[in-house]
């Protein structure tokens, strides 16, 4: 990995910087209460962003509550990891924030798998 | 501007074209739609050193190119898919980067673009209509400014918008790092005494201190930091990178004298040396490496020179030095061999590295190394010869059964050594006690001495200066 990488940082950035094109919603009630959570450590966000590089700029790729909240908390600097923004590590990325259900192969997959997918 | 339909220009050219066709049938079309003309280019233009293929500038009201045939802006060199070969066979023309055939063409729009009726040629393009690159001519510096680009149907238009956008909008500055992974090789010396030799010579100058630890430059020109400073501009947006600037500024017969301007080093830099593990704020600059150059873009249009003076070794800060530069001014000694032999390393480790993440990033194929030169030089026979026999074994690399100079550092050591002439000069700025003892005196020696002036006169008419 070259060395103007920065895949992998752990980075405290400034929020202006991130922009996100990711739709998301959540209660009002949620979200107030994660914001009171986050201002009790000292608007610490402990579950960063997970972002990529832009040009100059940085993109949301996941976790679109935590920055939900870091915005309603009017936080001016975040927490947020760089990854490699090949589709497949965004998909993945997406998969372990629970925000998409990995697909599953129809002809293999068991009875309950698909009914579980179905209902989700 | 008028509206090309690339997709059919590309279809319509028939495979193996000769140069007369590419001229026809592409290059034609490029010339309209980066905005010229009929009236506004002439083929075969007369360089002074061979006759590009085409040269193009706007008309001014009372000068019309195509009569006064004087300053073209903009140069093209013209190559064909493939020139015919024996019986029916073809012999194609490979402009992609690296080829031989794309070494001699590059080779030739540099030669074009510095020779003596161009002086006021900014840009060059080489195509063969399956590839294509702009060069850009900063004085006597020709460097890359798009990477040598295959032609497709889905990136014409994007190529082509890049390019008119460039020429259309040409920077004013040439950006140099002064680099050497070695330290101790006069990197400060030398920025100072440049950047006020380019000041006397007419020359907006801004001088940026990235050397976090050793703060030198700013120490020895005894500035203060600004109302901002550049740790906090690598951080946040908030604060304007302009505030940061210092005038450095001279007492002549009771008057102030603006030289050049500074950005200076902070106390506070040095925090930017590790990340948050070790105690330090390396992690809050956005975009890391990348941020000098971001900060830098404000001034590209309004400085003729940018000098940055790095600090040795390989960290955030040196990495933001080559990341933020047009070219790599590398002093050595000659007596100093780790500093001769570090270079081996700059031009096919750290400089390849850099280039390959700015292209990435913002698509430039920057920075470029520039030949070296030794700094502070006071030789004797014996100590030169043992330097050039150094030199020799960190150049010489085994292809097949022979020992040839290695092509990728010869030019960078031995400028000079081409075109059958075995000449192995190497530019040199005499150790003269003035420059050493000014070192303690806020006054640069070129500011100070005439013939420290002489000397760094010399030094910029030999890499930048364009007489």
């Amino acid at each position: 990995m070259s060395n103007f990488d920065n895949i992998g940082q752990l980075m405290y950035l400034p929020l202006d910087k991130i922009d996100s094109e990711i739709e998301f919603t959540e209660s009002e009630f949620i979200l107030e209460a994660a914001v009171e959570s986050v201002k009790e450590v000292n608007g610490r966000n402990w579950i960063p962003l997970i972002v990529q590089e832009v040009g100059n700029k940085y993109k949301l790729v996941s976790n679109p509550f935590v920055y939900a909240v870091m915005h309603r908390a009017n936080l001016e600097k975040v927490w947020a990891i760089v990854i490699d923004p090949d589709p497949k590590n965004i998909e993945q990325a997406k998969i372990l924030s629970k925000e998409i259900t990995p697909k599953i192969n129809l002809s293999t997959a068991s009875r309950s798998a698909i009914e579980y997918n179905h209902s989700n | 501007m008028v509206e090309i339909d690339w997709v059919s220009v590309l279809d319509a050219i028939p495979q193996n074209a000769d140069e007369p066709m590419i001229e026809r049938m592409f290059v034609f079309k490029l010339i309209t739609s980066l905005g010229f003309t009929g009236q506004e280019w002439l083929q075969q233009f007369n360089t002074g050193k061979g006759d590009a293929d085409f040269a193009l500038r706007k008309n001014y009201s009372d000068d019309n190119f195509l009569h006064s045939r004087l300053n073209p802006y903009l140069l093209i060199e013209v190559k064909g898919q493939a020139t015919t070969g024996q019986g029916n066979s073809w012999n194609k023309i490979n402009l992609s980067e690296g080829t031989p055939q794309y070494k001699s063409t590059s080779q030739q729009i540099k030669r074009y673009l510095l020779a003596p009726k161009c002086k006021s040629a900014q840009w060059g393009i080489i195509t063969n209509s399956i590839h294509i690159q702009l060069f850009r001519r900063h004085g006597n510096v020709v460097i890359p400014a798009t990477p040598c680009e295959l032609i497709k149907k889905d990136n014409i238009y994007e190529i082509i918008a890049r390019i008119k956008n460039l020429i259309d909008n040409p920077p004013k500055a040439l950006t140099i790092s002064l680099y050497n992974d070695k330290g101790g090789v006069g990197k400060t010396t030398t920025t100072i005494n440049l950047a006020s030799v380019l000041f006397k010579e007419r020359k907006k100058v801004l001088v940026v201190d990235f050397d976090a630890q050793q703060r030198d430059l700013t120490d020895s020109l005894k500035l203060n930091e600004g109302e901002v400073t550049l740790s906090e501009c690598l951080i946040s947006d908030e604060f304007k990178i302009r505030d940061a600037i210092q005038t450095f500024t001279i007492e002549n017969k009771s008057k102030q004298i603006k030289l050049f301007d500074v950005i200076p080093s902070d106390q506070k830099l040095t925090e930017l040396t590790n990340t948050f593990e070790s105690g330090g704020r390396l992690h809050e600059v956005i975009g890391r490496s990348a941020r000098l150059r971001d900060l830098l873009q404000t001034f590209i249009y309004e400085y003729d020179y940018i000098l940055i003076d790095s600090p040795p070794g390989w960290t955030f800060f040196s990495q933001s030095c080559l990341f933020a530069a047009d070219v790599v001014l590398m002093p050595t000694k000659h007596d100093n061999f780790s500093s001769l032999k570090n270079v081996v390393k700059v031009i096919k480790e750290l400089i390849p590295e850099t280039q390959k993440a700015r292209i990435k990033k913002y698509s430039e194929p920057l920075p470029i190394p520039l030949p070296i030169f030794f700094n502070e030089h006071d030789h004797t026979s014996a100590s030169i010869d043992r330097t050039h026999l150094e030199i020799k074994k960190l150049i010489t690399i085994q292809s097949g059964k022979n020992l040839i100079h290695d092509p990728d550092l010869l030019p960078y050591y031995y400028p000079m050594y081409k075109d059958g002439v075995t000449n192995t000069e190497i530019f040199s700025i005499s150790a003269y006690k003035v420059v050493a003892s000014a070192a303690f005196s806020r006054v640069p020696a070129s500011v100070q001495n005439k013939t420290a002036y002489d000397y760094y006169l010399a030094l910029a008419k030999e890499y930048f200066l364009h007489e």
